[in-house]
């Protein structure tokens, strides 16, 4: 520990250059204990014209772990304008090494130092707390920037813009700092010095006015993806020899506002390779590893000469395309080698031709790099609320080759039940097929187990989307000048990776609602005798084969009224469309493509998503969403969303000829109601059963299709107690496991279709989800 | 017919419904006549009726597999060098050396997107 009396002198200079010295006082907190004794403080407000009566006085008491040199370079872009660091001397034991430390100080390059430092830094654990902190503040602070960016590409360069983007880095710089006293890293000094370097530009364009080119802001947002590839790295592995080499480039052509060469300002994920060199590498990929064998062999069996001509065919054919003479020109040579079969040639033509081909797709992947790249839509950002705690160690890729196989594995196991029913019905086998009954149990619970594995292992806590709601919240309440508490339910509730993922929009959309057209003003809400804080609630929770998801207000409330008014205006609903709807029905028609309450959509919520791209992306993947509203007591979005992707239990039913499945999770109930005790309500078919009006559906009707059920029998009704429906199928069959695939192009025009199955025997079987 | 131009003639094989559908809309797209089978005997049939340019099949197949389908057809004159691309989500070492030596020319580890596919299939038929 020492003690430091660091003295604020500021001026005009500073606050000429928009800088707000508290902000620095902020950041000394972060090293230790602060004691601030304010002598003189007349900070002028951003709009006002800087005069030489605004000042900062301030003496600063700091008790930190931290050097002198820490400091400094905290303070770096305020030292001169009038900042003193003096060590205080009454102090602790280290003494001498601090004594080292300080004449070191004395001199002027920082940086230079930092060898020395490392070196002399024991290499400490960095406790867990802080390292925690530390991940969640940076990717806070990188979303942040992010959002910034993309604000001044959509809305133009304004000082405080810029200044949120120096705040940022320069938060980024100072915090990583602090983990870097605990121990060299390279992943860290990377990531400081990405952050120094830009924090510097951006200080320079704020104090030259500078206006900043397309190309720049490319280029900081790549700066700002390559940080959060890099806090990625670090969390993941944090000794990880990451290749820092491009950093300084990157810096450089932001600082020129350039485009960078080739390499990274392209859209550069592996996707977009054009699709002939995507095409190729995927074939030389099989091909090279065979090479390589082959290159060994003493001697070469038929299948594998008929192997290598094959291929070298194939090779030429895209080598030619691709105008890649060189390896064109070995491929003749070994077409040659193989005519006149000499053994020994073919080997060194292969390796070579291995060779050549592999650095050839290296030269790819490195022109193609992954780096993510610049994107100014949403959904690029977005994705950072999102994916950042990756469970899985494995590429995605991997988990879902086993799922492919799985589900084959899957089908042959319903193929197999069906089996032993032929054998022992139609071959009149009982005896075979008791035993094979036994093994067919046996092989059940396994694929069963091995099912339930893998789907644990695509399942995610909540928590990875919740955590980065509070900021966002905080953020906006700020902006809209409300009084938000927050409140969240249940985040540990898990779901399907890629569901997760992909709610993030449609959640952050439905936060930022509640608090703008939901939450009232503080002078509002005490008006009509509310609490001056609002609150804003996420619960979530599992629910059957569901896990909803509640986001509420006790805002305003949505006006059915108003509701109706615009659904009319619009031309959405007819007069008396909207007469026989139920308040509820009403009110759920704000997910009407076009639909917007607000006239003027505010600057927060209208930038986003509309209500109706909420609906679009939760059903996307099967969900849906609901809402239920009273005026002045708030408002409540439903998100019913599938546990998981992968497999799904399906409800066998037969309707006419047809085999119809019906996702079991949708389902509560299945009786046997006689035909009488469905009534017409308005056009609708409705039933009452337990105390509820439950709308019935004819799946025939909806097929167009005849049913198989005869005039006086009793009609089976499949019930979804949840949503108030009931379909109505002529038989049902059973449940089964099955992996959904999507709706052949030839028949995808039939809506009600979300998908096929094939069963054990072959036959397909339609997936309608109408409920 | 007196069409100079006849139509490529493509085959895929697979026991996924889905699949067959799936690839040969694909190849119809790239201007193919396609026919399908369900595994490698039913392939190996239709094969022996008529020349196919090329043939799209999967690995894993009840009654005859992929392997050995290629295999056995690789015997016949007509069929030597045919482009036969195995579409496969099997990606081990032995998978791939297995698909190649039983005579396919490529061997393709799924999922692989449309484009790329199509720029694959044109170059190599």
């Amino acid at each position: 520990m020492a003690k430091f009396l660091i003295k604020f002198r500021l001026g005009k200079s500073v606050f000429e250059r928009a800088i707000d010295p508290r902000f620095y006082i902020d950041d000394l907190k972060e090293f230790g204990k602060v004691k601030v004794n304010i002598i003189e403080e007349n900070i002028p407000d951003p709009e006002e014209e800087v005069t030489d009566d605004h000042k900062f006085w301030a003496d600063v008491e700091l008790e930190t772990d931290h050097s002198k040199k820490d400091i400094k370079e905290l303070l770096e872009f305020i030292i001169e304008d009038g900042v003193e660091i003096e060590e205080l001397q009454e102090n602790s034991p280290k003494k001498s090494k601090r004594g080292r430390k300080s004449k070191k100080e004395e001199k002027k390059e920082l940086y230079e130092e930092e060898t020395t430092k490392e070196q002399e830094s024991s290499k400490k654990e960095i406790p867990a707390s802080l390292l925690n902190n530390y991940q969640k503040e940076a990717e806070e602070i990188i979303l942040h920037l992010s959002e910034v960016v993309n604000e001044i590409i959509e809305e133009g360069i304004d000082s405080n813009l810029i200044n949120e983007l120096f705040r940022g880095f320069h938060t980024l710089k100072g915090n990583t700092g602090i983990l870097l006293s605990y121990g060299p890293n390279k992943i860290l000094e990377a990531i400081k010095n990405l952050a120094h370097s830009t924090e510097g530009f951006l200080q320079k364009v704020r104090d030259e006015n500078q206006e900043l080119s397309e190309e720049q802001l490319d280029i900081l947002q790549e700066i700002i993806d390559r940080l959060d590839d890099l806090l990625l790295t670090f969390k993941e592995n944090p000794d990880e020899d990451v290749d820092d080499s491009d950093i300084e480039e990157l810096v450089n052509s932001l600082i020129k506002g350039e485009a960078k060469s080739t390499s990274t300002t392209k859209s550069n994920k592996l996707e977009n390779v054009p699709p002939e060199i995507e095409g190729f590498i995927k074939i030389i990929d099989q091909y090279i590893p065979m090479y390589n064998e082959l290159k060994n062999k003493d001697s070469f069996s038929d299948e594998e000469i008929d192997f290598i001509q094959r291929s070298a065919i194939a090779i030429l054919s895209y080598s030619e395309k691709l105008k890649l003479d060189s390896i064109s020109s070995k491929i003749k040579e070994l077409n040659t080698a193989l005519l006149n079969m000499e053994n020994e040639k073919i080997k060194i033509y292969l390796g070579d031709i291995a060779n050549s081909l592999n650095s050839y797709k290296n030269q790819i992947i490195e022109t193609y790099s992954p780096k993510k790249s610049k994107s100014s839509d949403k959904k690029h950002d977005l994705s950072r609320y999102i994916s950042k705690s990756n469970y899985l160690k494995i590429e995605e890729s991997v988990v879902k080759n086993i799922m492919d196989i799985l589900g084959e594995v899957s089908v042959f196991k319903e193929w197999l039940n069906f089996f032993i029913i032929k054998l022992q019905k139609e071959y009149q086998n009982i005896e075979a097929g008791k035993e094979l009954k036994d093994k067919y149990q046996r092989f059940k619970s396994l694929v069963d187990n091995l099912q339930n594995i893998i789907l644990e292992m695509r399942m995610i806590p909540l928590t990875t989307l919740f955590e980065r709601f509070p900021k966002l919240v905080r953020d906006l309440s700020k902006q809209l000048n409300k009084k938000v508490k927050f409140v969240v339910e249940g985040a540990d509730t898990k779901l399907d990776k890629v569901i997760v993922e992909k709610i993030g929009e449609p959640m952050i959309h439905l936060i930022r609602n509640a608090i703008d057209h939901g939450i009232e003003t503080p002078e509002e809400r005490i008006k009509i005798g509310k609490s001056e804080e609002g609150t804003l609630k996420i619960k979530s929770y599992q629910n059957a084969g569901n896990v909803i998801i509640e986001v509420s207000d006790d805002g305003r409330g949505i006006d059915p009224e108003k509701v109706k008014q615009k659904a009319l205006e619009k031309g959405l609903k007819t007069k008396e469309e909207l007469d026989k709807m139920a308040e509820e029905e009403i009110i759920n028609l704000i997910f009407l493509p076009g639909f917007s309450t607000k006239d003027q959509a505010t600057e927060i919520s209208g930038r986003g998503v509309g209500t109706d791209a909420v609906l679009a992306a939760v059903t996307e993947f099967g969900g849906n969403i609901y809402v239920e509203s009273q005026i002045n007591v708030g408002t409540t979005f439903r998100l019913v969303l599938p546990l998981t992707l992968a497999i799904q239990k399906i409800l066998l039913t037969k309707v006419g000829q047809l085999s119809i499945g019906i996702p079991a999770e949708n389902i509560s109930e299945i009786v046997k109601v006689s035909k009488n005790e469905i009534t017409k309500f308005n056009d609708l078919n409705v039933i009452h059963h337990r105390d509820k009006v439950i709308e019935v559906i004819y799946t025939n009707e909806i097929l167009q299709i005849k049913s198989n059920t005869n005039e006086n029998e009793d009609i089976t009704l499949l019930i979804d107690n949840y949503r108030e429906k009931a379909l109505v199928v002529d038989k049902v069959i059973s449940t089964i496991d099955s992996v959904v695939k999507p709706v052949p192009d030839a028949i995808s025009d039939i809506k009600e279709l979300s998908g096929i199955t094939i069963l054990g025997d072959g036959s397909i079987v339609y997936i309608i989800d109408v409920l | 017919m007196s069409s100079s131009k006849r139509k490529k003639q493509a085959l895929v094989v697979d026991d996924s419904l889905t699949i067959r559908i799936y690839h040969s809309s694909l190849l119809r797209s790239f201007g193919f006549d396609v026919d399908m089978a369900e595994n490698g005997m039913e392939a190996l049939e239709k094969c022996l009726k008529k020349q196919y340019d090329l043939i799209l099949s999967d690995i894993n197949m009840p009654v005859m597999d992929g392997y050995e389908f290629v295999k056995k057809l690789r015997s016949y004159e007509n069929y030597k060098l045919t482009p036969i691309v195995f579409v496969t989500t099997l990606n081990s070492e032995t998978d791939r050396k297995k698909g190649f030596l039983a005579g396919a020319t490529l061997y393709i580890v799924k999922p692989i997107d449309q484009e790329v596919m199509k720029n694959i299939i044109e170059s190599i038929s």
